[in-house]
Formats: C-alpha cells, sequence, structure tokens
C-alpha cells in the first residue's frame, strides 16, 4: 500500500466528508486523518503525529523494502548460479547467465520506485497495487527464466492489495497476475514455460499468489477491528445517539431519568428488602434534588456529600437509623447518589450487592440524565429562536399595519374611523398577545431563578398586563427539584395562564404552588367562563398533558368554584390522592392582600368541593 | 441643544423600516414635530445623535448591533437633556425597570397606537427625567409585592434565629440535633441567599429584611 505523507494531506478540503470516507471501503490508512477534524481527544492526536513522523520517513520504506527483496534474489541467483556451475548437477539455472539476472532486477527497481511513488488520496489503494502487479508480472514473464527468479516479487504488491482493499480485490490482482504471467510465459515460450510447467513449481506459486493476499485481507481485518476510528469521538457520539434516537423513538419514557431512577430504587429494595432506597442527583445549584423517594434525613446529607465528593461508597450512622451513600458512576464521574437507609449496619454483602445493581444501571440513568439535558437545552434554544423570530417578522409587521391604521383613522370621517377603531383594537389585542408569547417563550429557569419565583413572577406580569386580577400563594422550599422538571411545571402553568388570558374572560387567578422535592402541587384557577365544548385551547390542554407525562405528574383539568376552571398539577403525590380531589388542599389566598394591584379585598375561593361539584371531571395520569 | 425655533426634532431608531414610516407619519402629522433622522442600528443612531442633536430620541430595544436600553444610558451619560423614549415589542417588567434604569424618559410598547408614541415623545422633550410608562403603577406594585426577599425554609429559620443569638455552629448543631455538617450547610445556604459573607453581614440583612424580632430581648 502506498503511504502518502502528511503534508500532501493539506490539499484535502478540511473536514472533508466523513460520511462518505466511513463507509469508503479503502480507508485502510485512516489514523492520519483525524488530524484535519477538531474535537478529537489530544492523546489521539499526539498518536497521530507520532504516526505521521514515522510515515515521514516510510515514504522511502516500501521502496527499500522492495529493493531489499530484489536485491537478496539478484544476490541469491547469482551466488547460487555460481554453485550451479561449480558443482555442475542440478540443472535448475541452466540458461541463466548472471547478466540476465540484473535486467529484470533493474526494471524491478524502476516498478518498485514508481510504486513507491505517493499516490492522490481520491485513487483507491488496490489500484496502484494492481498496476504494480500486473507490471512485475509483464517483466517476469518476458524475462524468461531468469526472471522467474523474481516470482517472489509479486508477493508484494498482492500482499498490498489484500491489505489495503481487502480478500476479493487482493485475489482478482493475483488471478490477473497469474493470467498475465501465464500469457506472457507461454507467448515467449522456451525454457522458461517449462520450468513454469513443471507441476509442483506450478502448484506452488498458485498456493501462494492465492495465500499472499488472503493473509493481507486477514490482517486488514485484524487491524481494522482493533484500529481506533478516524473519528472516535464523533463515531462514539454517533454511535450513543444513534441508540438514543431509537429509545427515544420507542419508549417515550424509555429514557426518562425519573423512571430508571425509581426502577433503580426498587431493585435497590429487592436486593435489601428493610432498606428505604433514595436516588439523589446534584442540581446546578449544588443542591442534592431525589430522583426518585424522599429527600433523606439531613443526618445523611455528610454521608452524601462525602461520596459524592470521594466517588466512593460512604457509610454513616444517624439517630436510630444507618446510611448508606453509594455513588452512581459514569466512568469517573459521579452521575447520581443512591442512598440506602437501614435500621441496621448495612453489612458486607448487602452493599457488594447495592453496588452491582447500581453498577449495572448507572450508565443507563446517567444516559437518561444527559438525553434530558440536551433535550432541555435543545428546547430552550428552540423557544429562544422561535422567540426572535416572532418578534422580529410577524409581530413588527402587525405593529407597523398599527401604525398605519392610526394614520388612516386620522384621515377618515367619523363613522369610518369608529370602524378603524374597533379593528385597531383587534390589533392592539393581536400585538400585546404577541408580545405576551414571546415573553412566554423567554422566560426560563435556571440556577437562581427557582419554580416559585419565575412562577410567581410570570403570573404576576403576565396577570398584570392583560387585566387579570393575580392572587399568588407560593410555598416553595429551598431544596430545589431537578431543573428539567422545573421547566416542565412552569411550561404547563404558563399554559395555564394563557388560556385563562385568551379564552376565560376571567377577572380573578389564583395561582398555588406548593414545592417540597421530590413533590410538587400547583393549581391554577379563575373565575371565568369555564371549560367549553370546543373551546379553542384544547391543543395547549394536550401538550400540557404531554408534558404532565413527561415528567409522570397529574394533570386534573375541570370546573372551578367560582364557575371558572381548575388546572391542577401535583407531583410525587400519591395516586390515590390526585384522584381524590377533595382531599387536595384549597387555593387559600394567603398573600391576596399583598399581590392585588388594586388593593381590593379578594374573593377568596369557597371551599364547596366537599359539595356535589367534583373537582375534576378530565384527568390523566401517567 | 434646544431647537431655535418652536418644532420638536426626533430621531427615531428602528431595524424595521414600516415602523419607521408609520411613526414618521405620526409625527409629521403633528405639525410642531419634525423627524429630522432615522436609524437602524445602534452606529447609526450615534451618528445621527451626534450630527443632529434631536430633542428626542425614540429607540426600539432590539437592534442589529446591540440594544436601545445600552444605547439608552450611552446617549444619557452624555447628555441629560435628551428626551428618550424606549419602544419595544418586549413584554415583562424587567423591560419597563431595565429602560428605567438606564435614564430612558418614556416607555411604550410596540401594540400601543401610534399617538402613545407621540404622547410619550411630547413629555419625553418636556422632562427628561421624569419617567413614564404605562401600567407603571402596576410594574412597581408587581415589584414591591413580588417574593423579592430572601426566602428561607423553616429550618433555616431556625439556624438563623440561634445565629442571631450567638450560639457557635456546633452549639447549633446540638440545640437543632443536627450534625454538624448539616448545621454548617444550612448557615452557608443563609448566607447565600441573604448575600452576607459573615455572620454580622448575615444578621443585620435579617434584621433589615424583618426576617427576625430584632426586639427580641436577649
Amino acid at each position: 500500500m502506498k503511504r502518502r505523507p502528511g503534508v500532501d494531506r493539506k490539499s484535502e478540503p478540511v473536514g472533508g466528508n466523513p460520511t462518505q470516507r466511513g463507509v469508503n471501503p479503502f480507508t485502510f490508512d485512516r489514523p492520519d486523518r483525524t488530524i484535519h477534524q477538531p474535537g478529537v481527544s489530544q492523546v489521539w492526536q499526539i498518536v497521530t503525529v507520532a504516526m505521521l513522523g514515522l510515515r515521514a520517513k516510510s515514504v522511502f520504506v516500501p521502496l527499500a523494502l522492495r529493493a531489499g527483496i530484489i536485491m537478496i534474489f539478484t544476490a541469491a541467483a547469482v551466488v547460487l548460479k555460481s554453485i550451479a556451475t561449480q558443482t555442475e548437477g542440478s540443472s535448475g539455472f541452466d540458461g541463466i547467465n548472471k547478466t540476465h539476472i540484473v535486467l529484470p532486477a533493474l526494471l524491478l527497481l524502476g516498478v518498485a520506485a514508481l510504486a513507491s511513488l505517493p499516490i492522490p488520496a481520491a485513487v483507491p489503494p488496490f489500484i496502484p497495487a494492481l498496476a504494480e502487479t500486473l507490471t512485475a508480472a509483464v517483466i517476469i514473464g518476458t524475462q524468461g527464466k531468469s526472471g522467474l527468479l523474481f516470482l517472489p516479487y509479486l508477493t508484494i504488491p498482492l500482499f498490498l492489495a489484500g491489505l489495503s482493499s481487502g480478500l476479493a480485490a487482493g485475489l482478482a490482482c493475483a488471478l490477473l497476475a497469474g493470467a498475465t504471467l501465464a500469457a506472457t510465459v507461454s507467448s515467449t515460450g522456451g525454457p522458461a514455460a517449462e520450468a513454469l510447467r513443471s507441476n509442483d513449481t506450478l502448484i506452488a506459486w498458485l498456493f501462494i499468489f492465492v495465500a499472499v493476499p488472503t493473509v493481507g485481507a486477514w490482517i486488514r481485518r485484524i487491524r481494522s477491528e482493533s484500529a481506533p476510528d478516524s473519528e472516535p469521538a464523533y463515531t462514539d457520539a454517533h454511535r450513543l445517539l444513534s441508540e438514543l434516537h431509537v429509545v427515544a423513538r420507542q419508549l417515550s419514557l424509555g429514557l426518562d431519568p425519573r423512571t430508571l431512577a425509581a426502577a433503580l430504587a426498587e431493585d435497590i429494595r429487592a436486593v435489601v428488602p428493610q432498606a428505604v432506597a433514595v436516588v439523589l442527583t446534584r442540581s446546578p445549584g449544588g443542591r442534592f434534588v431525589a430522583l426518585a423517594g424522599d429527600e433523606p434525613e439531613d443526618e445523611a446529607e455528610a454521608a452524601i456529600e462525602d461520596a459524592w465528593l470521594s466517588a466512593q461508597p460512604v457509610k454513616r450512622e444517624g439517630a436510630g437509623s444507618y446510611f448508606a451513600a453509594i455513588p452512581v458512576l459514569m466512568g469517573e464521574r459521579v452521575v447520581a447518589l443512591v442512598v440506602v437507609t437501614t435500621l441496621s449496619p448495612l453489612d458486607e454483602t448487602s452493599l457488594r450487592r447495592c453496588r452491582a445493581v447500581i453498577e449495572q444501571s448507572g450508565p443507563r440513568l446517567a444516559s437518561a440524565m444527559l438525553f434530558d439535558d440536551v433535550r432541555r437545552l435543545a428546547t430552550t434554544d428552540e423557544r429562544m429562536r422561535l422567540a426572535r423570530e416572532i418578534h422580529d417578522g410577524i409581530a413588527q409587521d402587525l405593529a407597523s399595519v398599527g401604525y398605519a391604521l392610526d394614520d388612516i383613522r386620522r384621515d377618515s370621517d367619523p363613522q369610518l374611523a369608529r370602524k378603524v377603531v374597533a379593528v385597531r383594537e383587534q390589533l392592539q389585542a393581536m400585538v400585546a398577545d404577541l408580545r405576551m408569547s414571546i415573553f412566554d417563550l423567554r422566560t426560563g429557569i435556571n440556577d437562581t431563578v427557582g419554580l416559585g419565583t419565575a412562577l410567581s413572577e410570570h403570573a404576576q406580569r403576565t396577570g398584570g398586563q392583560s387585566g387579570l386580577i393575580v392572587h399568588a400563594s407560593i410555598d416553595e422550599s429551598p431544596k430545589r427539584l431537578p431543573i428539567t422538571v422545573e421547566v416542565e411545571l412552569l411550561r404547563i402553568v404558563q399554559e395555564a395562564i394563557t388560556n385563562v388570558r385568551r379564552h376565560a374572560n376571567a377577572a380573578n387567578l389564583w395561582l398555588t404552588v406548593t414545592v417540597e422535592p421530590p413533590r410538587a402541587h400547583i393549581t391554577v384557577t379563575d373565575d371565568g367562563l369555564g371549560l367549553k365544548a370546543g373551546r379553542p385551547d384544547s391543543f395547549g390542554i394536550t401538550g400540557m398533558r404531554e408534558r404532565a407525562r413527561r415528567i409522570g405528574a397529574h394533570l386534573l383539568v375541570g370546573p372551578g368554584p367560582e364557575g371558572g376552571t381548575v388546572v391542577e398539577v401535583a407531583l410525587g403525590t400519591d395516586a390515590a390522592i390526585a384522584h381524590e380531589p377533595r382531599q387536595l388542599p384549597r387555593p387559600v389566598v394567603t398573600r391576596s392582600a399583598l399581590t392585588d394591584p388594586h388593593g381590593i379585598p379578594t374573593i377568596v375561593p369557597q371551599t364547596t368541593r366537599h359539595g356535589a361539584t367534583p373537582l375534576a371531571d378530565q384527568e390523566v395520569t401517567k | 441643544v434646544t431647537s431655535t425655533t418652536s418644532t420638536l426634532r426626533v430621531v427615531l431608531v428602528d431595524d424595521h423600516q414600516l415602523i419607521r414610516e408609520g411613526l414618521r407619519r405620526a409625527f409629521d402629522r403633528e405639525g410642531d414635530i419634525e423627524v429630522v433622522g432615522e436609524a437602524s442600528s445602534i452606529a447609526e443612531a450615534l451618528s445621527a445623535l451626534e450630527r443632529l442633536k434631536p430633542d428626542v430620541l425614540v429607540t426600539d430595544v432590539r437592534l442589529p448591533d446591540g440594544d436601545g436600553i445600552t444605547l439608552t444610558t450611552q446617549v444619557r451619560a452624555g447628555n441629560p437633556t435628551m428626551g428618550i423614549v424606549v419602544l419595544t415589542m418586549y413584554a415583562g417588567d424587567d423591560q419597563v425597570f431595565a429602560a428605567l434604569d438606564a435614564g430612558a424618559s418614556g416607555f411604550v410598547g410596540k401594540d400601543a397606537p401610534a399617538e402613545e408614541v407621540v404622547a410619550a415623545a411630547r413629555h419625553a422633550a418636556a422632562s427628561p427625567r421624569a419617567f413614564t410608562a404605562r401600567d407603571l403603577a402596576g410594574a412597581m406594585q408587581r415589584r414591591m409585592s413580588a417574593p423579592a426577599g430572601p426566602k428561607l425554609s423553616p429550618r433555616e429559620r431556625e439556624v438563623l434565629d440561634l445565629l442571631v443569638d450567638g450560639l457557635a455552629i456546633a452549639q447549633i448543631a446540638r440545640r437543632l440535633y443536627i450534625s454538624e455538617s448539616t448545621a454548617k450547610t444550612h448557615v452557608a445556604n443563609i448566607y447565600e441567599k441573604l448575600g452576607a459573607g459573615n455572620r454580622a453581614q448575615a444578621v443585620m440583612a435579617a434584621v433589615r429584611l424583618g426576617l427576625v424580632d430584632d426586639v427580641k430581648s436577649r
């Protein structure tokens, strides 16, 4: 196979077309391509540079190899010839004199020199190998008996053909070489033809011609299996993403960290029956949040912190209970912790079993968490893009139409002006609505702004700007829910408030938020028109349900106590409670006096739900 | 620089031509207001302001090379008397307060009729340092009533009370039957929430925010 020096590669388009290269069967010498690929690990670059260094020298290696073989056979032939003439025994060297040996040797050296030249990347490597094979075969075939001395030379291009292009190409080369040889030898006739015709020689060479490319192809296969791929990072990422894609498509919850965490906790309980297992992860704010199970006792905090930092299981004794914090590792990195709480100290066997369970499901949980994060980032990106698009496009266009209408109105007679005003008002409402949509799209959750704050601010602003009186009651623990859960809850409430704003024609909106990780309970109540068949927000409700399902929350939409609508989201509470609306906390307005911008005493929804009206007429569970 | 005549000289900054056209028509109708220049970017705006020295600047918030709030800050720094009206498609109280903080004279949403922009421009020319915005009162109210202060958990309130009482971490831990490291975490969280660097600052902040009863008998 031809080695092209590293400098030649610079002429290739940087980045090239990796996919195409990936499927190209002639990409044996892959590693040096990585030098053009950004993002490949440092170590790999160092290896590549080292190999390139070797290769710069190795422009001459193929030539030296070939020349060496030619020289050896030339020398051997000369020596054997002298011995043969001295001993007058065997006649194998009859008809060969020393000068006859030199000519094919020189011709083959020329071929070797040509074959050692660098070839352009676009040429499939078997083409030069084939050309070399055929040229060498012609030379050997036409040089009579002395040419046949150099038959072993053919093994070089044949081996390289097998190595670079696989078994089929190698055997094809061997076949063509054999045919060329046979044709040239028989056409020249003479002793060479006779020598070749002797059965032993023929079979031996046939065998060698087949064996050499086979060995080459075999080595190629081993090397391609063991050799790292051209872009290991990308290849790995692609493989992973493909798997994720399949899983995500097949099971909507297959990559949900909470489901997986719950399953993991369940598995732990199967191993240590009397234990309570909690799966924790660390929120961006540095707090530990429960993915599954209840937050452990404060006493376990030290163990949790230690286990997270040390990436080793940590056992601690608390008041009356024992904690073992076992890290869930992805490689070296701790992605989550399993806290096992028991009444008696966890023995080594149980701990080992727990670790085995965790080791098994660690990568799955880590992947799910990563996927969750990727999805969140992608969604945020997309929302920002949408906001920009609306802001720069339709919203500005409508606003300018509004200004144009203002202009027309000023020129119109009073009768027309009234009509224009009506249209203008509609348009103003539309633009105001778009402004709210942009606001919604841009509102997010981050490390510092938690769910309660974000919800409260959002409700206050949207309410304030659309004439709704908002009564917010927020009870938020300083502990945070996982950020992806917070985002989904925010979006659900945003949608609920948007529906009230757009369709309910309500005067008041009550928002209650209780966040006590891993549980959360939110209600959005209004005193508007209530749900009617065919209300145009059914699409929004579908979206809310999907979001609720994604985080394993219950969503209930039903008639409210004041004739409006109640949207209720319950996360982490018992399904039985969610199904029993009467047991749900009332939307008690604790901060109404503060939040009512008009200072008017607010109507507190009466606890009329004990009566005949059930809270929910529709209900969605996970 | 006040213009010699009684006409109000306005520069419009918005990257949407149709918006500028619509507003220009509205200003032209007034008779005593002249749109002396238009710009579609911060750079253009700065050079137009330098050249034209208008009485009022009407600027959009989102501009291709920056934002109108920054422009407002920049202009206000060099010119305390120019009227500046911030015009935006963005909703949210943050935008109103950002305009206020930047030193704008008025804030108008792009859904509002053109007359409102004209009125804001007139106001801006008359009293450039008196901020006006629709629903400003509401926004203020919301800002006041929003859970602005730090929210401490019940446990943190307990820890804070003991901190104010002057107890050491170890004593707090013993008193609350928690480990010392847990108490430390709580204290760290309290400091973080109150923006305090040490116990004294935390106590000060807590008293200022009314989180502790400062007349408690010690």
